[in-house]
């Protein structure tokens, strides 16, 4: 089967910042495919090249060699077919819940009352249609989170990309929306591509997670999560899968450190 | 946008120049009326006392014939002055405007563009506009063009140097956001970048309009009949401190009612965000 999304020996390299310091290989020949409806994580420690992965996926940066292309066409700018949400809030702070929401609608010209119907429907979706007129700055991080996935769904993306969506939420508000954005996935059956460095969240939503290392970062082991749906930590299968990911990412690091 | 006059009080009342600063202003005049008329410090000559200011503001405001400055199309009263003045320093602000915010945009949307144009802004930047008079006549001859130049230039770097950093500061992901929603590049720049830079454009604005108000006396050097530089520097000339005095504090006024007036617009335009 042809492959939705493909990453070919994707490497990128940043010219150092200071003088004198030799350039920095931020992801090294990273190859993976992704097929279509699927949910991949890429799983791994801070600093390790995960949103580098992500950002050239969506086409804000280009990678040094090697290529990525969705649906066999080269991927080399930002694309509406390509929904993005970012580590940190990056909504419209000019504009309320609803009016970010439908802001790609708009910006597509599509007409009023099919936009009002999607913002709808997507504020349903991710359970914001009592803050549809508050202001981002209004709600709470995990509201925001949410307002941004729902921006991102509404133009109909044929991928989803998140990175770290989740990561600057408290425990408590990150379980929520770990379950809410598994319910959105099963409605939805969006192709996912997810940057985590939760081994528990990757668990609980990935059919595929792909665990990278650092320096340089590298795509190491691929897991097939197959574990049935909803699912649950509690699971004594969910657990033996966590401590197994854990293992074998310690023995990764033991191993860096090592060398 | 309606804008109207208790929304203006409303903001003067918010801030706290009514009453702390109603202290302080009645304080300096009691120093000032001390060191002059009261323990006779100073000469009338040198600062004269309040109360001659006071006399001299009654005359340019309602008996403008007896004043010293009678003459153009206002008969010389300190309003017409202040009307003449105020019309230049609005259209220099406006053309500094006009020319300082598309360049800003490009100067800080095309970091390629930055090397070969720094030196020359960090060179142009600490010349006073006063400098620029001799090449503005050459250029403009003795008249309106000249003075709105002057005072164009004067009200152009502020404006500049904060629409660059305002664009500048506007984090990267907004605009990504915005193109992976399908805006394209002028898109990106005016429904994602300008609106989260309003708070930076909205400082260039005041700092801006303030700077055009510092250059007014110099530009009405130029061959000027009527103005409150006008006035400032023919009342120098003639030794006549009160009516320097009083148009000093005319164009300090100004300059305050009218930064409240932004302050007042900057709110009511942005009032959405938290
Ligand atoms: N523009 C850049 N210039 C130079 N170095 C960069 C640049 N962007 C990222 N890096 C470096 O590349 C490495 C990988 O960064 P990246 O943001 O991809 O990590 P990450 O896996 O997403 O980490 P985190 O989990 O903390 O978000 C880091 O060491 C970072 O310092
Ligand atoms: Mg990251």
């Amino acid at each position: 089967m042809n492959a939705f999304l493909s990453a070919k020996d994707v490497s990128r390299i940043f010219p150092s910042r200071q003088k004198g310091k030799p350039p920095f290989l931020a992801a090294d020949q990273v190859s993976f495919d992704v097929k279509e409806n699927e949910f991949v994580s890429i799983l791994g420690p801070s600093g390790c090249g995960k949103s580098t992965i992500l950002t050239i996926i969506g086409g804000f940066d280009s990678p040094s060699s090697g290529e990525i292309s969705l649906r066999g066409k080269r991927i080399s700018g930002p694309s509406k077919d390509r929904g993005f949400v970012f580590q940190s809030d990056a909504l419209f702070h000019w504009l309320t819940v609803e009016e970010n929401v439908g802001y790609g609608l708009k910006i597509q010209g599509y007409p009023a009352a099919k936009r009002k119907e999607i913002v709808e429907h997507n504020l349903q979706l991710v359970g914001l249609t009592k803050f549809r007129n508050a202001s981002p700055g209004q709600l709470s991080g995990g509201m925001r989170q949410r307002a941004a996935i729902a921006r991102s769904l509404a133009t109909d993306p044929s991928i989803l990309l998140l990175d770290e969506p989740f990561g600057a939420l408290d425990v408590l508000t990150r379980k929520t929306m770990q379950d809410e954005l598994a319910l959105i996935w099963e409605k939805t059956q969006k192709t996912v591509v997810m940057v985590t460095h939760s081994i528990e969240e990757a668990v609980l939503l990935s059919d595929r997670i792909l665990i990278m290392t650092c320096s340089p970062g590298r795509i190491r082991e691929e897991i097939v999560v197959g574990l049935p749906r909803p699912r649950s930590p509690r699971d004594p299968a969910f657990r033996k899968l966590e401590l197994h990911i854990t293992d074998l990412i310690m023995q990764e690091l033991r191993q860096a450190g090592a060398s | 946008m309606k804008l109207n006059l208790l929304d203006i009080l409303q903001v003067f009342a918010m801030s706290k120049i009514p009453l702390r600063g109603a202290v302080s202003i009645v304080l300096l005049i009691a120093v000032w009326w001390l060191v002059t008329s009261g323990l006779q410090l100073f000469s009338a000559l040198v600062l004269p006392p309040p109360e001659a200011v006071f006399s001299a503001a009654m005359t340019l405001l309602f008996d403008p014939d007896l004043s010293l400055f009678s003459g153009g199309i206002y008969n010389g009263s300190l309003l017409g002055h202040a009307v003449i003045s105020t019309g230049r320093v609005l259209l220099g602000f406006g053309l500094a405007v006009v020319l300082a915010v598309p360049i800003g945009v490009l100067i800080a949307r095309s970091p390629k563009l930055e090397p070969y144009v720094d030196p020359v802004l960090q060179v142009f930047r600490p010349i006073p506009p006063i400098a620029w008079t001799p090449l503005a006549i050459l250029w403009f001859g003795i008249g309106l063009e000249s003075i709105t130049f002057l005072i164009c230039l004067g009200a152009f770097w502020p404006m500049l140097l904060n629409t660059i950093s305002g664009i500048r500061e506007v984090p990267p992901i907004l605009g990504r956001a915005a193109a992976s929603l399908g805006a394209n590049r002028r898109q990106v720049l005016f429904t994602a970048v300008l609106p989260a830079a309003v708070p930076f454009l909205f400082t260039g604005l005041r700092l801006s309009f303030g700077a055009a108000w510092t250059t007014i006396v110099a530009a009405e050097l130029i061959a000027a009949s009527e103005g409150l530089g006008y006035l400032i520097m023919n009342a120098r000339r003639i030794l006549a401190a009160p009516d320097v005095i009083v148009g000093m504090l005319t164009i300090g006024f100004l300059g305050l009612v009218f930064d409240y007036l932004f302050r007042a617009i900057e709110k009511r335009l942005y009032a959405r965000i938290a």
